[in-house]
């Protein structure tokens, strides 16, 4: 049996583990926030990927943060249109910017400095890249496509969207990998570069597995290889590129940022909701429903600021290596 | 066939029916108040849909898509502002003859034919959905760059005698349109190192710019002796049998055109809207009336728009590819029920599909009775004078640039656009061309572009093509004989001045 000291050294424990959890679990609430609607800017369409991404989120943050959650789509020069709109905003917790790849770029081209403009919020999603090809395509897999692009210099099309953008990145740090020499037709809008391929006037295209799941289960896309370090379960069949010898896995990230300046107990406070808002089951079955729960995505404010450092830098060496920066 | 039937019982169920209703009528109000339009709309619905049945929740959607199409057309004609992007081109005649005291039948027609053009692209889409898909996908840089540019130069008609007015007003716009991050290059052109033009030059506030604020500065400075135009009661009248079979062809041409545009991936009810104007000027007897304020300059675009609507549900449903903004938020629809569109929905769940074709039908005949009572609400403000609506107009000119982006630039665009709309009207340049090159511009330069840099740099991969080929060969014969005519024209009346 236990005796009395037992017991309250029991309860001590209990109480002090406790205190630690909630310490650490619940970032404590900042005074008198949220007290107005938050205003959520995505600068791509409705619809799309980014927009999906923040809306399936706020879906159940609303309720967590206790107040209303507002999204604008405000698209437009890549981001930069809306960046500028929540820079002239107050740096309060208030405007939340869906802060992408795209942003990166544009501070090595000059046209934004993420650095003194944005303080990391949360990343929520790593998804993947992929290339397909189409069923009638002379070549099938990821090696014959090297085989031919070899036999061909110049001649195979890859498809993404826009210039200078993650799509092409991925594209020309493989191409340069595996020794090919190719062209990069972009297009402003991901569906144009669906259709480009479906139809037969490319070659290959790059998307992320989750909008083009039904074309892919109808065999009209046939995917050739995932830039991940190992096969998808849902794909088993498809090599990755770390088991052919390409050490590239990066693909597209999502996640959110304030406005620098903006409080650290209140940036905690919204990461921490959003937290529970990515636990929640709705989140959880849109994200496995468009795959991507294949790799884990969250990181907190600190670890995603520390992210886009490295991540600014290969971007930039990237970049310059295609010419476009100096 | 079964299937069919237990479609039609899933959408004739009270409650679908009232979702139809319902979403034919929020999507027509959301048209015709400048500001929101159909893509807000349906993305602000989605959550809702969440807590509904699958199929009645895509209905409801895919009802305020069809009266969102149409609602623009309400303010277009009424006040010049189009209260979404796929109206721009229905003020180009509709507000003229809204002006001339028969707002009443402008409203009418657009409405008459908005309906028919909705139904056709639906009864079409229903039988054959996926050959039209493999059509689309068949359509390259080429064919677009031929549309595009068939198009423009429908320019050189609209002018009527300013052949040379409406092409400078061309070329203004064509060089609007290049302002902005290059599509292909990612280099910035025109932006004077600034921030505010690195989005480009939004064609919705330029049109609502140099058409609205333009009358509304000109009227201004006429002075507002006259107490407005004698407008006392403006009643939606639908137009009669007869006036319908004058427009047949047109009706009929634009239909097969906004299907066929609207199945193109990414192009949309816009650019429908102004190709479908362009063929009726094109094929016309009397291209000079256009912009004067007749029948087919309305019955064209507005057939033209709603069967896109319905076109564009094709690739959204087949291939998971959509036409059009506002589908590519219903995507979004269909995720929040786990469900993606493309070929495995049609195979999965096609009694879903067919569900969703009869939705489109009835929401396009309930469409036409929501049209009436919006259009006859909105109408009562051309009861106002002009000294009060005018302001009005200016408010909504404004509201409606902002609410396209939420942002400031795009107002200050309108104004400037005001500005330059005010000196085209001063010294009678025509408007309409400005605002054609300014919305095809892109479209044409970037296919081309895209075009030429898939093909290696080789044009003969541009014209020997069966469609794209077609296309330019048509444009070029009309083009020479529009060129022609006009010489002859003038040089008859240069002989009956000297004899």
């Amino acid at each position: 049996m236990l005796n009395k000291k037992s017991y309250v050294y029991l309860s001590l424990v209990f109480m002090v583990s406790l205190f630690i959890a909630f310490s650490v679990q619940a970032a404590e609430k900042p005074e008198g926030y949220p007290s107005q609607p938050i205003e959520v800017v995505v600068q791509y369409g409705a619809g799309g990927g980014s927009d999906n991404f923040v809306r399936n989120l706020m879906m159940p943050a609303r309720r967590i943060l206790g107040t209303a959650i507002n999204i604008t789509n405000m698209t437009g020069a890549a981001g930069v249109k809306a960046a500028n709109y929540v820079l002239n905003q107050p740096a309060d917790g208030y405007t939340i910017y869906n802060f992408s790849p795209e942003q990166l770029i544009n501070t090595a081209f000059g046209r934004q400095n993420y650095k003194e403009e944005f303080a990391p919020l949360v990343q929520v999603q790593q998804d993947m890249s992929m290339f397909y090809v189409n069923p009638k395509a002379e070549y099938q897999t990821v090696q014959e496509l090297i085989a031919y692009a070899k036999k061909n210099p110049g001649k195979v099309q890859f498809t993404g969207t826009t210039p200078a953008s993650p799509d092409e990145l991925i594209i020309m740090r493989f191409a340069k990998a595996a020794g090919i020499d190719v062209k990069y037709i972009p297009f402003d809008k991901a569906p144009k570069t669906h259709a480009a391929v479906l139809g037969g006037h490319l070659d290959v295209l790059h998307e992320e597995p989750g909008s083009v799941m039904s074309l892919i289960e109808a065999k009209k896309l046939i995917p050739i290889i995932v830039f991940n370090d190992k096969r998808l379960d849902k794909f088993p069949e498809v090599p990755c590129s770390v088991e052919l010898g390409y050490n590239l896995t990066t693909g597209r990230w999502r996640g959110l940022a304030v406005k620098k300046g903006t409080p650290q107990p209140i940036i905690d406070y919204i990461a921490a909701s959003l937290k529970k808002a990515y636990e929640k089951s709705s989140y959880q079955n849109y994200a496995k429903a468009a795959l991507l729960d294949q790799r884990y995505g969250w990181k907190d404010p600190a670890e995603f600021g520390k992210f886009w450092d490295t991540e600014y830098e290969s971007v930039k060496v990237v970049l310059k290596e295609l010419g476009y920066i100096k | 066939m079964e299937i069919w039937l237990a479609s039609l019982l899933n959408v004739f169920s009270p409650v679908a029916l009232m979702l139809i209703a319902g979403g034919a009528l929020a999507g027509v109000m959301l048209g015709a108040i400048p500001g929101l339009n159909s893509p807000m709309g349906t993305a602000l619905l989605i959550p809702f849909t969440f807590a509904m049945e699958p199929a009645n929740g895509l209905m409801l959607l895919t009802a305020v898509y069809c009266g969102g199409t149409f609602g623009g057309s309400i303010s277009a004609i009424l006040f010049n502002v189009p209260g979404a992007p796929e109206a721009s081109v229905t003020g180009f005649d509709g507000y003229p003859m809204a002006k001339s005291g028969k707002a009443g039948k402008a409203l009418g027609i657009a409405i008459m034919c908005s309906c028919l053009g909705g139904l056709f692209s639906v009864i079409v889409m229903s039988l054959i959905s996926p050959q039209l898909a493999s059509v689309a996908l068949s359509f390259s840089e080429p064919e677009y760059f031929a549309l595009a540019l068939a198009a423009l130069t429908l320019i050189a008609s609209l002018g009527g005698d300013k052949m040379i007015k409406a092409f400078i007003a061309g070329c203004i716009g064509l060089l609007a349109a290049t302002i902005g991050i290059d599509p292909m290059t990612s280099a910035e052109r025109f932006t004077f190192d600034g921030d505010a033009l690195m989005g480009g030059i939004n064609f919705i506030p330029a049109l609502i710019g140099a058409f609205a604020v333009g009358e509304i500065l000109m009227t201004a400075e006429a002075g507002l002796k006259k107490t407005g135009e004698a407008v006392t009661k403006v009643s939606t009248e639908l137009p009669k049998i007869i006036e319908l079979l004058k427009l047949k062809w047109t009706i009929l041409r634009s239909a097969v055109i906004g299907t066929m545009i609207g199945i193109l991936p990414g192009v949309g009810a816009t650019t429908a809207a102004f190709v479908g104007y362009s063929e009726a000027v094109r094929w016309s007897k009397h291209p000079r009336k256009f912009g004067t304020g007749i029948a087919e300059g309305i019955a064209a675009p507005e057939t033209c728009n709603n069967a896109a609507a319905g076109g564009a549900m094709v690739p959204l449903l087949t291939l998971g590819i959509p036409g059009s903004a506002t589908t590519a938020v219903i995507i979004g629809g269909f995720m929040v029920h786990g469900m993606q569109p493309g070929p495995m929905l049609f195979i999965n769940q096609p009694g879903l599909m067919y569900s969703l074709f009869i939705a489109m039908f009835v929401a396009n005949i309930f469409m036409l009775f929501s049209g009436m009572i919006v259009a006859k609400l909105f109408s009562n403000f051309r009861k106002i004078r002009y000294s009060i609506l005018g302001p009005c107009i200016f408010v909504f000119a404004t509201v409606g640039a902002f609410g396209i982006s939420n942002s400031m630039v795009d107002v200050w665009i309108m104004f400037a656009f005001g500005l330059i709309g005010y000196a085209m009207k001063k010294f009678d340049f025509p408007i309409a061309p400005l605002i054609i090159a300014l919305v095809l511009g892109e479209l044409a330069e970037i296919s081309l572009r895209r075009g030429m840099r898939m093909a290696d740099w080789d044009i003969s991969d541009f014209i020997f093509r069966p469609i794209g080929g077609t296309i330019l060969l048509l444009t070029l014969i009309t083009l020479l004989f529009t060129i022609y005519g006009k010489v002859k024209r003038k040089s008859k009346f240069v002989d009956s001045k000297t004899a």
